[in-house]
């Protein structure tokens, strides 16, 4: 494992130097894997964008001379719209966390919240894609990442849908794949529209309870969360929207506001949808009587990336199956 | 009427009292004659005698056993800071707890016991390391070797914890929250788990309430007195470690209540350990009940971990008590 990774720093280090030797155009070839013709075509089309710079969500000023050939991906969602705009090969680092697509599993992993500072100095990529949203443990490491001469660009927290877009177009430019960015967010788009005009059709609004962990400290998303917004979006009424963000719900309270669909939003327990049904004095919330206790993957409702549209048609579903034909 | 019985009566009044707030409020107001009305609406009746009613029982059993633990503790060690929680017996009780849920231990002959069996013996054996140890670095067993050893201990056995967590990522995720300490949530089976192993374990302690009088004069005086000190010790660290482990199996590590709870009882009704003991108890129970409303009312339909409000009630009441200690040692 160990020889590998000197192998692969090795490789980075003479195709850097290479780089440096001016044979640019000649390395950047083996890059586009696979893909026909008018994908280089397109490449060198954006190629005429560079230098780029872009200003990055904590004010700094980041400029390009080219497109980046190695990439650090700091959190799972930058991972997934750094593979979905086909940098598969450029990505050289990704969080722990990183589990979509499998490729990102075999990438090299910088740590996870705490992530591995001298590790990402010597892989030396051309740009790190950082978060906002780990700004509050991860600022003086990245401090240390733009001290020690690398790229860093903070990806705004997304709050909705809109700014998600800005964030795959950001990237998207960032990385000389402003094309394929566009075409992700076109899809997203038509997969909304597509989505909230099913669940448009419903003349019953139902009210939902989200959970994010098992009892006993169930945390659900209140007002101003993604999740919160997402619900709107399908037309579903939030039993948490009086309190702002997120909180730990008192279960009576639960039992109280009687929920027609409770979604679970954690799959780290075998057994989530099970012990929700089981749970003490529950039985008499409209959710457990109908049988409307459903789970829904946690990450594609949650990271603000091109799943996201796909989050939303989960959740839909969850709420009224009606509307989809099932 | 005497002293002792205005205790009792004083303590039972203020645990019914305690139930009674325990039980009505809450963050939906439900009265409470609910519970014999048939007529009540289902949700209704379901909050109360599924989630709430349990809730109550449970904070009042753990309250009970980590109060009474605690006054026996501080009488045999004679030492005033002594409790479940900073002896570091919480902390090993923890371990059992959660290797037993790491492993997936279920062993049949102990059924829904395992795990609080497990509790207890890892509360067991923390105990007599820590003391063992605390003898062995000072014979005459000073106070603050004693509260030294429990946090060296108590903190080995928390990097044991977090490394477990660590380890199995996810899976154990659920533990953290179980370990910050709640009642939430444990419905009639976890009573039912804890209850026999409350009367076991309190009922030892009753019944060397008069050698605990005896051991405050001093292990050699006890000895003359008649009291068999060997086995009254290991009676009395069993006794706590069973009540100890009890707790933690169904509520996680609450802290201070052990510690705060036969201080206030000794303040308000004397140190004799006849009635001491109960009293702890009594009075343990009606903390922790009204901890834990507190804790689910006061940012309401927010909830707060119990520990939250036992640490804030609990720790200024520890300082003070260390600095009167102090103080009295000074002059």
């Amino acid at each position: 494992m160990k020889k590998m990774w000197k192998l692969w720093l090795m490789s980075v280090l003479a195709v850097l130097l290479l780089a440096a030797c001016g044979t640019t155009t000649t390395e950047d070839q083996p890059k586009v894997d696979g893909t026909p013709q008018d994908e280089v075509a397109q490449d060198d089309v954006i190629e005429e964008a560079f230098p780029v710079t872009l200003t990055d969500a904590v004010g700094n000023e980041i400029t390009l001379e080219k497109a980046p050939a190695t990439i650090v991906s700091m959190t799972p969602s930058n991972t997934e719209i750094l593979f979905a705009l086909g940098l598969a090969t450029e990505i050289i680092g990704v969080n722990d966390y990183d589990n979509y697509p499998a490729e990102a599993l075999e990438k090299e992993k910088i740590g996870g919240m705490q992530f591995d500072v001298e590790k990402i100095v010597a892989m030396n990529p051309e740009i790190v894609f950082a978060h906002e949203s780990g700004l509050s443990t991860g600022a003086e490491g990245l401090q240390q990442l733009r001290d020690a001469g690398l790229p860093v660009f903070v990806v705004k927290n997304a709050l909705d849908f809109e700014e998600t877009y800005t964030s795959i177009k950001t990237i998207g430019q960032a990385t000389g794949k402003s094309a394929e960015a566009e075409k992700i967010v076109a899809d997203m788009k038509a997969k909304v529209v597509e989505v909230t005009t099913k669940v448009a059709s419903v003349e019953n609004k139902k009210t939902v309870f989200v959970e994010t962990s098992p009892a006993p400290e169930i945390y659900t998303p209140g007002n101003n969360t993604f999740m919160n917004q997402i619900l709107e979006m399908v037309g579903a009424e939030n039993i948490a929207a009086d309190q702002e963000g997120w909180f730990m719900m008192d279960p009576e309270e639960i039992v109280n506001r009687n929920p027609e669909v409770i979604i679970v939003m954690y799959s780290y327990i075998d057994t989530a949808v099970e012990d929700v049904y089981k749970r003490n004095g529950f039985d008499s919330i409209t959710a457990i009587k109908n049988e409307a206790v459903v789970q829904v993957d946690e990450n594609k409702t949650s990271r603000t990336g091109p799943r996201l549209a796909e989050g939303l048609e989960e959740v839909a579903k969850a709420i009224y199956p009606e509307a989809f034909g099932e | 009427m005497n002293k002792s019985s205005v205790a009792y009566i004083v303590s039972i009044a203020t645990l019914l009292v305690a139930i009674w707030l325990g039980v009505s409020i809450g963050s939906v107001n439900i009265p409470i004659s609910t519970l014999w009305n048939t007529a009540a609406d289902a949700t209704a009746t379901n909050i109360l005698w599924k989630i709430r009613m349990p809730r109550v029982v449970l904070a009042g059993l753990v309250g009970a056993s980590l109060a009474i633990a605690g006054a026996a503790f501080q009488g045999l060690l004679k030492n005033p800071l002594a409790d479940p929680y900073t002896l570091g017996v919480s902390s090993g009780a923890s371990v059992g707890a959660v290797m037993t849920l790491f492993f997936g231990i279920s062993i049949p002959v102990f059924g829904m016991y395992t795990l609080p069996v497990f509790s207890m013996v890892g509360a067991a054996l923390t105990m007599f390391l820590v003391l063992g140890f605390a003898r062995l670095v000072d014979h005459s067993m000073k106070m603050e070797t004693i509260i030294l050893t429990g946090i060296i201990f108590g903190s080995f056995l928390g990097s044991v914890l977090s490394l477990m967590i660590a380890l199995t990522g996810e899976e154990l995720r659920q533990i953290i929250g179980w370990l910050l300490g709640s009642v939430s949530m444990r419905g009639w089976n976890y009573v039912t788990m804890i209850l026999p192993f409350v009367i076991v374990g309190s009922i030892m302690l009753w019944l060397c309430r008069r050698e605990l009088n005896a051991m405050l004069f001093g292990e050699e005086r006890a000895h003359h007195l008649g009291v068999n000190v060997r086995r009254r010790k290991f009676m009395i660290l069993i006794g706590g470690s069973i009540l100890t482990g009890a707790a933690v199996a169904v509520s996680g590590t609450i802290g201070f209540v052990g510690l705060v709870v036969p201080h206030m009882t000794r303040l308000l009704w004397g140190a004799d350990h006849r009635h001491l003991l109960t009293l702890s108890f009594l009075n343990g129970a009606s903390l922790l009940i009204i901890c834990d409303l507190i804790a689910r009312t006061i940012i309401s339909p927010t909830e707060l971990p119990v520990g939250v409000i036992t640490a804030f009630i609990g720790a200024p009441v520890f300082a003070f008590i260390f600095y009167k200690q102090r103080r009295k040692g000074a002059m």
